[in-house]
């Protein structure tokens, strides 16, 4: 146990618990995310890694517990708190709009204004570009295509170029390769890995092993709600963790 | 690395931007609406003169100015039913207050406006906050606005003197044009601009399109849907007002299936009833088309009763236009 990590976390989460009603979905769960580091969060259905997603994104509004940036406690009550602490999310069904296009789904919700009001779509086109070709383009031709005419690999690719252009310092990929393409998953894991060389850290919740042993280098295991289990990869075998996650105890062969 | 990832995009590069041309919003609409002129204009050689236009023109702006809002409630996910009713309660209110209370023509008009308002911030507000259908709740405002104004009027029409400032302001003619073509234009250009180029615009299509989405990116989705029910419903209380001023007259039984046509002009014209797309200048030409239907049958002296028949069979026609026009790029 322990990540045998030294200095301040980027992010450090004490005592979050959430319930839904009667049903428990968190209980006391500490973890920590340091800078440029790919965290695998596990579980089986119903452990509660995407109820931890949604607290950390602002979904759903932390009642318990704190959550420390850069050692300094913040309280992380609505989206836009998260987004002022650096964190993106990128969802299973890619928070995106498959009606408009790739340049409005960039700045949906933050959209740049003309001090008159106006949108700067000139503005906003330009830099959509710009970061498009710095990060992953996977054959975009132009801002302007509408996302529904995009693969899963190239709506994936607008996801996270739109964290990167609010300068996201977490990255929190829940099942982001789910719907994708062998190819198209390797390279999404592979941007995810050079995003790291930046500083950037993630957070990868998922169902295939295999994705998530290739590239976190640290694995937390949650259970019913609870954490049961927190490694450096160098401790653990993919079987290991394969087991703990079926069994929900740490104290496995 | 994005040496391997543009690969491949090369080749479906040429009919991709053809794609994008033919889908390109609202071409497909404006060849709609153009093809249906020239058969008009064969069918009767009195459909393209100026005068025929002009009572085309004339006819236009109460459903048009309805339908641009219910064009912008309908890309933001939601659509409004009660419009007919609101149409004739708010107006038939201000006709009271001004001609057996005394009260100002602006005033009464001013007063009839916020009554629409409120009409739709009420359909917003029991959508967004209790979570049901719009289709049921302005279901059951539609019915209870009609109620209250059947029973405000008894069932008689209520008087208003047209030859007042505000009635003027709205109706009558313009260097040869009616006035109120005039409002809608103005409405048409200023819901187009908000549409296109401010924010509200933007939200108002990602909150129709993807509601978890623009929720999870901090668009409040429940207040885009309230503000687009105040919309439709002041432009409703304005079309009423509008027919009122034309009419000298407001008529509890006014804009009765108003609702259906509102709804018709905007899918003709390619908005999704899914929500999250769609456009005003698609709105107008549908719009447009409905109006030159009901002139074409009426030129051709054909019984009243094919109008509602025939427009249903382009509301078929031209959404099924739209779906193989944009399914062709796939």
């Amino acid at each position: 146990m322990g990540n045998g990590r030294s200095g301040t976390p980027l992010y450090e989460l004490k005592g979050i618990s959430k319930s839904f009603g009667h049903v428990e979905a968190l209980k006391n769960v500490d973890m920590s995310i340091y800078e440029g580091e790919i965290v695998g969060l596990v579980g089986d259905n119903g452990a509660g890694k995407s109820t931890l997603i949604k607290i950390l994104s602002g979904i759903y509004p932390q009642k318990s517990g704190t959550i420390e940036y850069q050692g300094v406690t913040r309280r992380i009550t609505s989206y836009r708190d998260s987004q002022e602490l650096g964190i993106a999310t990128i969802y299973q069904d890619r928070a995106l709009v498959d009606s408009v296009s790739i340049y409005r789904n960039i700045f949906m919700g933050n959209e740049v204004t003309k001090p008159t009001g106006f949108l700067d779509k000139k503005t906003m086109r330009r830099e959509a570009t710009r970061v498009l070709n710095e990060s992953i383009s996977i054959g975009i031709e132009s801002s302007e295509q509408l996302v529904g005419d995009l693969s899963g690999g190239q709506k994936q690719a607008v996801a996270i170029a739109r964290a990167i252009y609010f300068r996201a310092r977490l990255l929190l990929l829940d099942e982001p390769t789910n719907a994708l393409s062998v190819k198209e998953s390797r390279q999404v894991m592979e941007f995810v890995k050079n995003l790291r060389e930046e500083g950037v850290s993630s957070i990868f919740v998922t169902h295939n092993l295999l994705h998530v042993y290739s590239i976190a280098s640290r694995f937390v295991i949650l259970s019913h709600g609870e954490k049961v289990g927190d490694f450096e990869k160098k401790h653990i075998t993919i079987e290991k963790l394969e087991k703990m996650i079926v069994t929900g105890r740490s104290d496995v062969d | 690395m994005s040496d391997t990832l543009n690969r491949g995009a090369g080749k479906n590069a040429h009919s991709k931007r053809l794609g994008a041309i033919l889908t390109y919003k609202d071409v497909s609409i404006v060849i709609i609406t153009g093809v249906l002129f020239w058969i008009f204009s064969l069918v009767n050689n009195k459909f393209l003169t100026k005068e025929n236009l002009f009572i085309i023109i004339k006819s236009m702006p109460e459903l048009g100015i309805v339908a641009i809002g219910m064009t912008m409630l309908i890309i933001s996910g939601e659509f409004d039913l009660s419009v007919g009713s609101t149409f004739a309660f708010a107006p038939f209110i201000m006709a009271i207050l001004n001609e057996r209370l005394g009260w100002n023509g602006f005033l009464s008009f001013g007063l009839c406006i916020l009554i629409g308002v409120a009409i739709g911030f009420i359909n917003g507000a029991i959508t967004t906050k209790i979570g049901i259908p719009s289709f049921i709740t302005t279901l059951g405002t539609m019915m209870a606005w009609r109620g209250a104004v059947l029973l405000v009027s008894s069932g008689f029409p209520q008087s208003f003197v047209r030859d007042q400032p505000v009635a003027k302001m709205f109706t009558g003619s313009l260097s040869g044009f009616p006035v109120q073509f005039f409002w809608f234009i103005f409405f048409t250009v200023l819901m187009w601009i908000i549409l296109e180029n401010y924010r509200f615009g933007n939200w108002t299509y990602v909150t129709g399109g993807n509601r978890d989405a623009a929720i999870a990116l901090g668009v409040p989705v429940d207040l885009v849907k309230i503000i687009n029910f105040m919309i439709v419903g002041g432009l409703s209380a304005l079309a009423g007002s509008i027919q009122v001023f034309r009419m000298g007259s407001g008529y509890s039984i006014a804009g009765q299936g108003m609702e259906l046509q509102a709804i018709g002009a905007t899918v003709i014209g390619g908005t999704l009833l899914t929500g999250g797309s769609g456009t005003i200048v698609g709105t107008i030409m549908g719009t447009i088309i409905i109006f030159s239907v009901e002139d074409i049958l009426i030129l051709s002296r054909a019984p009243a009763f094919w109008f509602r028949t025939f427009i249903g069979v382009i509301i078929i026609i031209a959404v099924s236009a739209h779906v193989l026009i944009r399914g062709r790029k796939s």
